[in-house]
This record gives C-alpha cells, structure tokens and sequence, in this order.
C-alpha cells in the first residue's frame, strides 16, 4: 500500500506529485456574555458536518495503513475555540439537540419510509459523533489531529492570529508582523511544535511578506496561480514548482485547474444533481412549531443540519436524496479528479526538468458542511492516489522541499485568492469605513507600547496592556470585512468590528489616565480569552530585526 | 394560592405562596448563576463576573468608546486595491474649514497623487501627479490609475490647488506599489476562478449560515 519515493526515483520517473491542503478557519465566537449565542452554531456545524468526519477520515486512513499525505491549516481563533471549555460545552449541548430533533424526525417520518430512512441516517450520524467527540476525544479534537500529524501523514500548519488581511494591514509593518507572530505562537502552544508553512489569509499575499515570514521561521506559504505566473520573473515551470524568495523562503502556487472542478460555478462537483442540497433543511421547510426548539429564539428559522434533498438539477421540485447514489458519485468524482490530475502530470512531466507539483488548497470547511459528501471524496481521492497503479504521488510542500529546492528565485506579484485576484473584496464601499479605524487603533497600541520601552508597569496596567491588544487582534480579522460585503451577517459582523474597537479605546483611555477599572478590565479577559500568552511589548516598532526572529 | 410539596420526601408542612417562590427562585438566581472569571496568568485574585454582568460591561464600554476616525492631526493614508485602483482616506485635521466647500478664496479640495518609477525614485524631476477634485463630504476615495503601470511608487497628499497652479498640502501619505498588472490582469478575468465563486449548490460562500 506505501509507496513513498526515495528522492533518487523522482528523476526517473515522470511522476508528479499533488498536494492538497485544506484551510481550516472560523472567526472567534464566543460570547459568555450570553447564554446561548446565534453565531456559535458556525464552530459547532463546522465540528459537525467538517471536523469530525476529516478525522473519522483520517482514522480509517490510519486504520488500513494508507500512506496518504494531507496539509490541514488550522487558524489560531479556530484553535482556541476548539481549546474552549466553554465552547465545548455548549457544543455537546448542541450535538444532543440534534439528535433529539433527529429522533423526533424519525417518529414524525414513520408513515414515509424513504425519509424515515434518512432521519435514521441522522441519527445514526450524531450518535457517531457524539461517540468521537466525547469518548474518544474527550471534546479535544486537536488531540486528533496532533495524533495524525505524528504519524508524518499529515501536515499541521497555521495562518495569522486573527486571519488579518495582511495587505491592507501593511500601513503597519508592525501589525503585520503581531499578526504572523502570535499566530505562530498560539500553534505552538496548543500543537507543540513549530509549522513549516504559513497559509496566508485569503492568500493575500505583498511583496516583502516574505521577509516577516523568513524572520518567524517559516519556510513555505501559498498563492493564487497569478501569484507566480506574474512574479518578478517568469516562472519557468509555471505553477507547478515554487519559487524561492529569495530568503529561502518558497512560495507555493494554487493550481488553477484543481480548484475549478471543486470551485467552479458550471463545473464543480458540489454542484452535482445527486448530491445533498445545503439549501433544503427542515428548520426552513417544516412547520414553526415543530422546530421551534432547535431554531433561533424558537423564532427565527435557520439551518438545522437534518436535509432530506438532492441538488436535483434545473427548476424541479428538490428529489429526495439518496446516500448511496451520492457516494457512488463522490468515488466517480474522486477517479475523475486524480485521472485528471495524472493527465497533466503527464502533460506537465514532458515539459519539465523536474517533477511537477500540483498544488490544490481549499476551505476545509467546504468538505462536510457545505458539500456533504466532500469529506468521502477527500477520502477516496487520498485513497486513489495513494495506490501505485496511477502517477500520482501525494506530498506535502514540506515533502517537496526535502526533495527538491526551489530551482529560481523571484518574487511574486501580490495577489490575494479573492474575487478578481486583489484586495477588492475587503475594501469596497461596504467595509472601506473599517480601515481608518483600524490603523488609528494600531497606531495607538504602537505608540503605547513606544512609550513604555523602558518603563516598569505594574501587573494590572500590564494586563490592561496586554488587553488592548487582544481587542486589536480581533478587530483585524479579515472575516468581517469579507461579512460586510458577502451581505450574510452585516449586523454581527460591523458590531463586532466597533465593539472591539471601543474595547481597544476604553482601555487605551484607562492606561493613558492610569485609572483601570479591575471589574471591567476582568470582564473584557472573560469575553475576549484568546492568546494568553500575548506581549504588549511587541507592538513597539523599535523592536525589529532579531528580536522578532522567533 | 399556596404550594405544598405533597410528594417531597422533605418536610411536607411547608408551604410557600407564588410570590414566595419567585423570592426564592430570584434569590438563587442572583447569587447562585454560574459565574466567569478570568482565565489570563496574572490574575492573583479573582474577579467573579456574571453574564448579565459581562453583558452591561461590554454595552457600556461599546456606548462609551465607539471608536471615531478623526484626528487632529491632519493625514492621508494609501492602500493598494488592484492593478488599476488604489484607496485614499484623509483627516483634514484643523484645516476642514480652509477646505470647506463655500471658502471662495480657495480652490476645491484636492487629492493628488503622484507616481514614480521605482528605478528612478532619487531623481525628483521624474515624478509625475495626477488631481481629483474631492466634491463629496465623505474623506475618502477610491482612486482609479489611468494608466496602470508595473514597478511605479505610489503616494498621496491631500490639499488645495490655489492661483497659479500652486498646491497647498494638508498632509503627504505612505508611499505604496499597486499590484502587479500581469498577464492574468490583462485579460480581464474572464476565465478566473477564484473561491468566493458560487457553484450550483451554492458552495464557496463561508462563514455563514
């Protein structure tokens, strides 16, 4: 079943290697403030219908001894939030919801056996969960994860602490760097070892980046394809070999081709007719007195997880879904994925002098919750390709790097993997109003921070401190801005900007007059926990060079 | 109406009216609601926060603070967007009234960019500008390159043009680079395929339910 390579075969053979990295991220949700709060349920259908089943993939992987190779990306708010004792209650409370309302599904479908069928599936399926999150894992999932990545197959890495859009953020080199620089911490702290590579935030990428990822110890990241075909050289192998920046730093481009036949609107997989609908749920389609109890405020209709439809196709009425139809098409979709990824490593083998690397980075949260089926796809292709009777050979960048260096040196264009390619998706007449303020908060922290270089503070300013620039953090997050313009969940995500920044503002004014509140300082620690270990210190721009080398 | 706990294994003697009920019940609730505390290392002594408490806490500080813009220092920051836009905002700081729309004496408030070959930055006499004329109350603008060029050093001031083609400037930017135009650029996108694309089902929209 193995077939790793020693590095002396790649020459000889026109295999190709294919690394998929699947980028897990949610913003940071929590809110003890309340006792139950709305846009929690992202963190618990993501642990649902994504995390659980990629590790229950990974167990069987495991299980038959498949010499997969995977990247999973898991950002620092994500990993706090998996941390999160409060959150893991109230994920358990959630998960026993579901399988109540799956129960009582199963009693309301008794006179219609295709759904009873599929509500028994439900249940079946929260059970399983259930059994793996509490049993198994005991509510740590990193646990999971840190299990797999010892076994060398997969591939940990990281993003910035808050997944802050870094081009936009780069008034400050500063901010820049807090953001890479806690991001990294907060991986090490939870994971126990250092990443290798850095998925940057939307891919967005400027030049110079580099550098600040060189000084934290980085060695890969990714860009969008237009990253490297428009670097400061023409890249001579395309995007199917990284470039090295120039400081030993290599940069890594998506393949176009890979992500259209998961992304593509006209030809994606998700898309298929024999699929689940993410858009039929019974908390939409049942009447409001049934799911009151497992829907907002027993008021206000959102998704539930229990689905009983088919994409269908065209303007028909939704069909019923059939699991194991789509299954058996999540397999086709799988052969169909890695014959076409043989085909262009054979295509791309005869014109390169080295073997070609495709590289096919998704959302993580696209296997599971919003293509049901993704997780068995994944699970098939890893399978697949894990097979020697096809060219294709599973890799990590970190793999590719041992084997081979980057063979030219440029730097890329900046890019983002955004809608048109640039920034325009975080600065645009929905979301520009954030910018002003964002940078005049960092500019205060920095100017904080300038003035108590050499200033003892006391434990309490310190931890006044050190809040200020949690708020800041949080208030970066690129998710709301992308919120602002996807139009989905503008109120909570504009109070969520302002709200962190009034933090940031009372705090600043309670350091600047030295009268901290201990209560409400105490308070926003309780609402805004994350990164424990944070200095306040680093946000003094004198501090460069080697005492940002981590 | 009096409540009796005729099947308690306790003391079936007591009985408690409705209103003594909800006394006791708000009772507990005051002192018995599970409480926060902060998690942070250097917290010697802690502070017990409750919900409620957190909740009126986070609203004040959100009434109190709400985070403004302006400073008196007049500024003006560029960020890049794409090949072929950058974004400008400006405060105006104690010159809002010199640029005020109905100050005859000046001319509109104007935001000038200028543009400078990256290889020829020491040589001044190669910087070339453009003018837009800020008509609108909103401090910002999204600035459209007529002719976007690769390897050039963007700035910005914002200002007034007075007599004789002078400029007054309130205040000069960063210096920024607009993203590359490359091929992928030139051709307009028509084939891109990026993540924030919906297919059929609906996929590739995150972070929201």
């Amino acid at each position: 079943m193995t077939k790793s390579l020693p590095r002396s075969d790649y020459a000889s053979c026109q295999q190709g290697m294919l690394s998929i990295i699947l980028h897990a991220h949610l913003p940071y949700v929590r809110h003890p403030e309340h006792d139950s709060f709305f846009e929690e349920n992202w963190l618990f259908e993501a642990i649902t219908e994504c995390y659980l089943p990629l590790i229950g993939v990974l167990e069987r992987l495991h299980a038959d001894n498949v010499d997969y190779r995977l990247t999973l990306s898991l950002s620092p708010t994500l990993i706090a939030m998996l941390r999160d004792e409060l959150l893991q209650t109230r994920y358990l409370k959630y998960l026993h919801s579901r399988l109540e309302l799956a129960e009582k599904e199963i009693i309301r479908t008794r006179k219609q056996p295709e759904y009873q069928k599929l509500a028994r599936l439900y249940r079946r399926f929260f059970l399983d969960e259930l059994n793996t999150y509490q049993e198994l894992y005991h509510g740590d999932l990193l646990s999971a994860f840190k299990k797999h990545q010892a076994t060398g197959k997969l591939e940990l890495i990281t993003t910035a602490a808050t997944h802050g859009f870094l081009p936009l953020l780069n008034v400050s080199e500063t901010a820049v760097r807090n953001q890479v620089n806690t991001g990294i911490a907060t991986f090490k702290a939870n994971l126990g070892c250092a990443p290798t590579g850095f998925w940057l935030p939307e891919c967005g990428y400027y030049p110079g980046l580099e550098t600040v990822l060189a000084d934290a110890g980085i060695k890969y990241f990714f860009v969008d394809s237009h990253g490297v075909m428009d670097a400061s050289q023409s890249p001579r192998n395309g995007v199917y070999a990284p470039l090295d920046c120039g400081n030993d730093v290599a940069a890594f481009a998506r393949d176009p081709e890979s992500s259209k036949q998961v992304w593509s609107a006209k030809e994606g997989y998700p898309g298929d007719f024999d699929y689940r609908e993410y858009y039929s749920d019974i908390g939409f389609d049942l009447d409001l007195d049934y799911v009151a109890p497992y829907i907002l405020d027993g008021k206000t209709r959102i998704n539930t997880g229990i689905k009983y439809h088919r994409v269908t196709g065209g303007n028909l009425p939704k069909q019923i879904y059939n699991p194991r139809q789509a299954l058996a098409k999540a397999y086709e979709h799988a052969l169909d994925f890695i014959g076409k990824r043989q085909h262009q490593i054979d295509r791309l083998g005869a014109a390169m002098d080295r073997p070609p690397i495709i590289v096919a980075p998704y959302d993580a949260e696209l296997f599971g919750h919003w293509w049901f089926e993704g997780t068995h796809w994944l699970e098939c292709v890893l399978r697949l390709a894990s097979e020697d009777s096809n060219g294709v050979q599973l890799a990590s960048c970190s793999d590719y790097l041992k084997q081979q260096s980057p063979a030219q040196i440029a730097t890329p264009a900046a890019s983002t993997w955004g809608d048109q390619g640039y920034s325009s998706y975080w600065i645009n007449e929905t979301n520009d109003w954030i910018y002003p303020l964002l940078h005049k908060a960092e500019q205060e922290m920095e100017q904080l921070a300038r003035d108590l270089r050499r200033v003892a503070v006391t434990p309490l300013q310190k931890r006044a401190l050190n809040q200020a620039a949690r708020s800041i953090l949080l208030a970066q997050a690129s998710d709301w801005p992308f919120i602002l313009k996807s139009g989905t969940t503008i109120d909570y995500a504009n109070k969520r900007v302002t709200d962190h920044l009034a933090r940031f503002n009372y705090l600043h004014d309670s350091i600047r007059k030295n009268r901290i509140n201990e209560r409400y300082l105490t308070a926003l620690e309780i609402m805004d926990n994350i990164f424990p270990d944070i200095d306040f210190r680093d946000y003094n721009p004198s501090k460069v060079g080697a005492d940002y080398k981590l | 109406m009096v409540m009796t706990f005729l099947h308690s294994g306790y003391n079936s003697k007591i009985s408690l009216s409705a209103s003594e009920v909800l006394e006791i019940s708000q009772e507990i609730s005051r002192n018995f609601t599970p409480c926060f505390s902060s998690g942070m290392p250097e917290l010697a002594e802690k502070i017990r926060l409750s919900p409620k408490e957190l909740l009126d806490i986070g609203d004040e500080i959100s009434r109190s603070f709400a985070p403004k813009a302006s400073h008196n220092i007049p500024e003006v920051t560029l960020l890049p967007v794409d090949p072929g836009h950058l974004y400008a905002y400006w405060n105006l700081g104690e010159n809002r009234e010199n640029a005020a729309p109905d100050n005859e004496d000046k001319g509109p408030l104007t935001l000038r960019i200028y543009s400078q070959p990256e290889q020829e930055q020491t040589a001044t006499e190669t910087v070339a500008w453009f003018d837009i004329a800020i008509d609108s109350p909103s401090p910002r603008h999204q600035v459209s390159l007529p002719n976007p060029v690769n390897e050039t050093a963007y700035s910005a001031a914002i200002g007034i043009c007075c007599e004789e083609d002078g400029f007054i400037a309130f205040a000069h930017s960063n210096i920024i680079h607009a993203p590359h135009a490359g091929a992928t650029w030139r051709q307009g996108h028509e084939n891109a395929t990026y993540c924030l694309g919906k297919n059929a089902s609906g996929q590739g929209i995150s972070k929201s339910t």
